[in-house]
């Protein structure tokens, strides 16, 4: 059976003994950019393989996808109808058999140690937010799937997402840039992971996998990208707001003056015209003119 | 930092086909069901961002918030009359941690009069804003009030940038008026940033 993965070159970085793995993954559908027509069709599966130093067989629904799966490699995206289905990884040491539900249009399904690594990996399942994105911005999200305690995930230092436990994830629209991310235990300033330059696109799902075991040396980061639809229109470049000219320099009222500069510039226009006073009683008034009583 | 050449092989989504049933057939052996997958969890710490749906104003005027896009001429398509404000589509929510939140509304109009958004003609650093919306809610201190002529509002990249800590943006119209040059000359621009905590909503 044919099988195609993208698997991500890694890097050790010398300074920070941190493995990255780095996974461009294209996967724009009808499905994910919202098309009615194909809604029911295509529901979109990424395996990532999260246990370190591990090489792992997987099987869906009793039909194997990829064997010698690498630790932070990403397999798919697999297209599986809505529903319940059966996963088997299988490495030198063990095997482990879950089932899972897949009931959107974009859904991950990680392998990792638990909060405990002298268990078995275990699985956890994400369903990745692929609606349509502001531009400028990308969708960010981490999870936490690695031997670590709670976490907090930072950004140039400050905390970006806070107290995040295994088997959690946190998610944020910010806009396209590379950050230096580290994780540091709640509260604590020591990292568990990182700092990396963590690139963010426009456009984008940035999906962020702790993984590892800090005592192992292990502790490494899987990233995968997903396009994204855009939201919302584009910038303006006029806003038109009144029609009546009625809170016009020399138009009265609500002529108590603001900050600077707009206070010096209705505010010598106002005192020219003899117009305005603190509580907004006009001394002159031009025409007339209904004022809405604000409830 | 060097980082390799990713290797990155064609992306072909693979199906995987379901066997089919024939009739007349033994079931199928059933396969090992396994225990249930746990399922990733949003962190207790997950703010939902959330668009605006009312606006209170410093004088405790309150309105409600529309969605508004950029038309095709690149003019912010707001809400009829005085009485209701347009949350730019393309800005930051409740919420964000980054970029603006535009809120727009006129000032008056020929049929209804003065609006409450006219109040922030008179706004002063300070002075605080509120924003709610399906069940969040964020308070805003004004930090400054300006006008700008309408006619370089492009040019004030701040305004609808996506950059920067989240602040809120209330705009609308101000300064001379000329019924034969398209109206109110200026933009009135005031930026206010966020005060204490979001008000938790509980999703």
């Amino acid at each position: 059976m044919t099988t195609t993965s993208t698997t991500g070159t890694t890097l050790r970085a010398l300074t920070t003994g941190l493995v990255l793995a780095l996974l461009a993954t294209l996967a724009v559908t009808p499905a994910i950019s919202g098309s009615a027509a194909s809604a029911a069709a295509t529901n979109e599966v990424f395996i990532v393989q999260g246990v370190p130093e591990s090489e792992v067989d997987v099987q869906i629904d009793g039909r194997e996808i990829e064997s010698s799966v690498r630790a932070g490699a990403v397999v798919g995206p697999l297209v599986l109808p809505a529903g319940q289905h059966d996963a088997t990884f299988t490495s030198g040491d063990w095997t482990v058999t879950t089932s899972f539900e897949i009931d959107g249009p974009s859904t991950d399904v990680v392998l990792h140690w638990p909060a405990d690594p002298t268990q078995q990996p275990e699985t956890t399942v994400f369903t990745n937010d692929v609606g349509p994105v502001a531009a400028g911005k990308g969708r960010l999200t981490v999870a936490h799937t690695a031997v670590v305690p709670p976490a907090d995930v930072r950004v140039d230092g400050k905390v970006l997402f806070a107290n995040i436990a295994n088997g959690e994830f946190v998610t944020a629209e910010v806009p396209a840039d590379t950050y230096p991310v580290d994780i540091v235990p709640t509260g604590g300033t020591s990292p568990l992971l990182g700092p990396v330059d963590l690139d963010v696109k426009a456009g984008s799902l940035t999906r962020v996998f702790a993984i590892g075991q800090p005592r192992a040396g292990s502790m490494d980061a899987v990233v995968q990208v997903v396009s994204l639809d855009r939201s919302g229109s584009g910038r303006p470049t006029a806003i038109r707001a009144g029609t009546a000219g009625l809170v016009a320099p020399g138009h009265h009222q609500d002529a108590e003056q603001g900050t600077q500069p707009l206070g010096a510039a209705v505010g010598v226009l106002a005192a020219v015209l003899g117009v305005a006073t603190v509580l907004g009683v006009a001394t002159a008034r031009i025409g007339t003119e209904r004022r809405r009583t604000v409830r | 930092m060097l980082l390799a050449a990713l290797a990155v092989a064609s992306v072909v989504a693979v199906l995987v086909p379901q066997a089919p049933a024939r009739e007349g057939d033994r079931p199928a052996p059933a396969r090992a069901a396994g225990p249930p997958a746990g399922v990733g969890r949003q962190a207790a710490s997950q703010v939902v961002p959330r668009r605006p749906e009312a606006v209170r104003l410093p004088s405790g005027a309150s309105m409600p918030v529309d969605v508004v896009a950029t038309g095709g001429d690149g003019v912010l398509d707001l809400p009829p009359g005085i009485d209701r404000a347009g949350w730019w589509d393309g800005g930051s929510r409740i919420g964000d941690p980054f970029g603006t939140i535009v809120l727009a509304a006129h000032v008056d109009s020929i049929t209804d009069g003065i609006g409450p958004f006219a109040e922030l003609l008179r706004a002063r650093p300070g002075q605080r804003v509120r924003l709610a919306g399906s069940g969040a809610a964020q308070e805003f201190e004004i930090v400054s009030v300006r006008l700008t002529p309408r006619a370089s509002l492009s040019r004030q990249a701040s305004i609808f940038s996506v950059r920067g800590p989240l602040r809120l943006v209330l705009i609308t119209c101000a300064g001379p008026f000329d019924a034969d040059r398209g109206g109110y000359r200026d933009n009135l621009i005031a930026v206010a940033s966020p005060v204490g905590r979001r008000r938790a909503s509980l999703e």
